[in-house]
């Protein structure tokens, strides 16, 4: 069953079919094949069921935080401050790319905003200084992953309502991590910059970095601003989500740079990418119905400990797993086919689902830098104009450090859980 | 069969019907936009009036009502403006000839999903029975529960006829009308 599912739907996505069609049709052939053939309805009681979520409420304002900040110019400014302070590091502006990326990590939740928003300023900025498009291209694009695992994260509050974590706990635990892949990242760059001679440029004076960090202050602060809220309990995720919209608009209406055209335009953005999520959800929710009833997971689960018993060779495999699902399938409708089904054998295996949650998020999420499913990778040919063989060529050598990372990240769990434990005590999951 | 007069009788069909949907297209569109900005005013509510100890408890439901609506409302816009997840690399590099059967295979996929969905929605509309807790109205009560999935039906039967649309298009060969990977890049 889980076999017709999974061709199924991967066959439909690569002859163009759109992924929540694609996720119906490949739930309707199961439902068709198995013994609710006659109860097909409960499709779409499901689909009503899986968007009638309130844990899942958060999702469109942490989308609409990032799409604002893109439209009221927090981008530049985030950007400009970032450029004063490393800028003048070998391949600078390649730094600036990444250390603006995790800034912008801490108010927005989706990587597309990201790549689409703060990508235009920083490939026009990398090309101008002598920088190979598609270079600039790649770094945008690999950086990105970044903002997912950094909180907020709507992938990670997503998992979180999969697995039944609270995502305090989920934002926590990606807080390290996300900055770990900054940090490799900008590694990477020196080691690429001395390779290859990259272009430098002249150190920000301190007047000029007090000048950019007073220019983007009232930017930088949002993150603390959002993470705060929640871990002090003033506010729930949703809320939260709410407070970075508000504060975005806030701040565009004291930098007069909002009016009713690009807020309008910030909306409909921001309501079209839930309404995709959440059909994908709703299709999920029924094939997740589908998968429980006929026990799917525990045969996997079986299928998996005859193959091995071992906890570490369980993890290998999982990894080449999600990595190359990550490649074929996009972020959200993986999360909801794989997450249900892996959880009862994470849970055997004894990992913690707070750990198996920042695996997968970021497993799948180098999945946006690899054709032919890289959504980032198409952003990429639209805004840096790069055609699309070059920029998934020039990706490969980053794949080096996020590879290391994952590896990192999957082997050493007290890096993901060191910090949720520590602020929120020892994990109880929520039932 | 290829578009031979522009002035036709089926062009202008074709013309009034692809008219008929873009303005649906963007009612609803409008519609989604204000159930999400509901959501916003709302939430934002109820953190600020707690400062005050101040609560009203309708406002949670009918934010979770907002946001079922967006997403059904939002439904066909995404349809209709092509703004959902497609990979079409692979079919492009397969030349013209697998790009024209897509053009056929996918409405026919998407129309087939849409009718099941609608078929089975007499079915949805009739056992949401009673009202949502906490939606409350102007005119007094409660809203009932058949009014969540009222969104969804029509949203669907729409995708239908768009797809319908698309494929008398493809048929009649007009050139396709390509998605954009994301809104924000036309930023």
């Amino acid at each position: 069953m889980f076999i017709l599912l999974f061709i199924g739907f991967i066959l439909l996505i690569l002859i163009r079919v759109p992924v929540s069609i694609a996720i119906g049709a490949a739930v309707l052939m199961t439902f068709l094949t198995s013994d609710f053939s006659d109860a097909l309805y409960i499709i779409p009681q499901q689909i009503l069921e899986g968007v009638n979520k309130p844990s899942l409420a958060a999702v469109p304002f942490f989308i609409m935080a990032g799409n604002l900040m893109n439209v009221v110019g927090m981008t530049d400014r985030i950007f400009n401050f970032a450029n004063s302070l490393v800028g003048h590091f070998k391949a600078g502006l390649a730094q600036v790319n990444v250390l603006s990326s995790m800034i912008f990590a801490g108010v927005s939740g989706a990587a597309v905003a990201d790549c689409a928003g703060l990508g235009a300023i920083e490939i026009k900025a990398m090309k101008e200084r002598g920088y190979k498009a598609e270079f600039a291209a790649a770094v945008t694009v690999c950086s990105a992953v970044v903002g997912p695992i950094i909180p907020p994260s709507i992938g990670l509050v997503i998992f979180a309502f999969l697995a039944q974590q609270s995502v305090e706990r989920m934002f926590l635990a990606g807080m390290i991590p996300g900055i770990i892949i900054g940090l490799s990242l900008m590694m990477f760059n020196r080691i690429l910059a001395i390779k290859n001679n990259f272009p430098t440029q002249q150190k920000a004076s301190p007047k000029e970095v007090i000048s950019s960090a007073r220019d983007g202050i009232l930017a930088l602060v949002a993150p603390g601003i959002i993470l705060g809220s929640i871990l002090g309990g003033f506010v729930t995720a949703t809320e939260a989500g709410v407070l970075a919209c508000v504060y975005s608009i806030i701040l565009g209406l004291l930098y007069r740079t909002l009016n009713f055209s690009n807020f309008w335009k910030a909306l409909t953005d921001t309501m079209l990418m839930t309404s995709v999520i959440m059909i994908i959800i709703g299709f999920s929710i029924a094939m997740g119905w589908l998968l429980a009833i006929e026990q799917v997971p525990q045969m996997i689960g079986y299928s998996i400990f005859a193959l091995t018993e071992s906890k570490n060779v369980f993890l290998a495999l999982l990894l080449v797993f999600i990595i190359l699902v990550g490649c074929v399938v996009e972020g959200v409708p993986a999360k909801l086919l794989l997450v249900p089904m892996l959880l009862p054998v994470i849970d055997s295996f004894g990992i913690d689902r707070v750990h198996f949650g920042i695996i997968i998020q970021l497993g799948l999420l180098i999945g946006i830098a690899t054709p032919p499913m890289g959504i980032g990778l198409y952003i990429m040919v639209e805004v840096g104009k790069v055609p699309f063989e070059k920029v998934s060529l020039a990706v490969l050598p980053f794949m080096i450090p996020l590879m290391l990372v994952l590896i990192l990240l999957t082997y050493i769990p007290e890096i993901t859980l060191w910090l949720p434990n520590y602020i929120l005590g020892p994990d109880t999951p929520i039932n | 069969m290829k578009l031979q007069n522009k002035n036709g009788p089926l062009y202008k069909v074709v013309h009034y019907l692809d008219n008929f949907l873009e303005s649906f297209s963007f009612i609803f569109l409008v519609i989604a936009n204000m159930c999400l900005a509901l959501m916003l005013i709302g939430t934002f509510a109820t953190i600020f009036l707690r400062l005050f100890t101040i609560s009203f408890y309708w406002i949670w439901p009918w934010t979770m009502q907002c946001f079922v609506w967006m997403s059904f409302f939002g439904f066909f816009a995404v349809y209709r403006k092509k703004k959902d997840i497609v990979v079409d690399f692979l079919i492009f590099k397969l030349g013209s000839k697998a790009v024209l059967a897509t053009r056929y295979i996918v409405p026919i996929l998407i129309m087939i999903i849409m009718g099941f969905i609608l078929k089975e929605m007499p079915v949805i509309i009739s056992s949401q029975v009673g009202v949502i807790d906490g939606v409350l109205t102007p005119w007094g009560g409660e809203l009932e529960r058949y009014t969540l999935s009222i969104p969804l039906g029509v949203s669907c039967l729409l995708i239908f006829l768009n797809s319908f649309l698309e494929l008398v298009k493809t048929f009649l060969g007009f050139p396709e009308d390509l998605p954009s990977y994301s809104s924000d890049i036309e930023a």
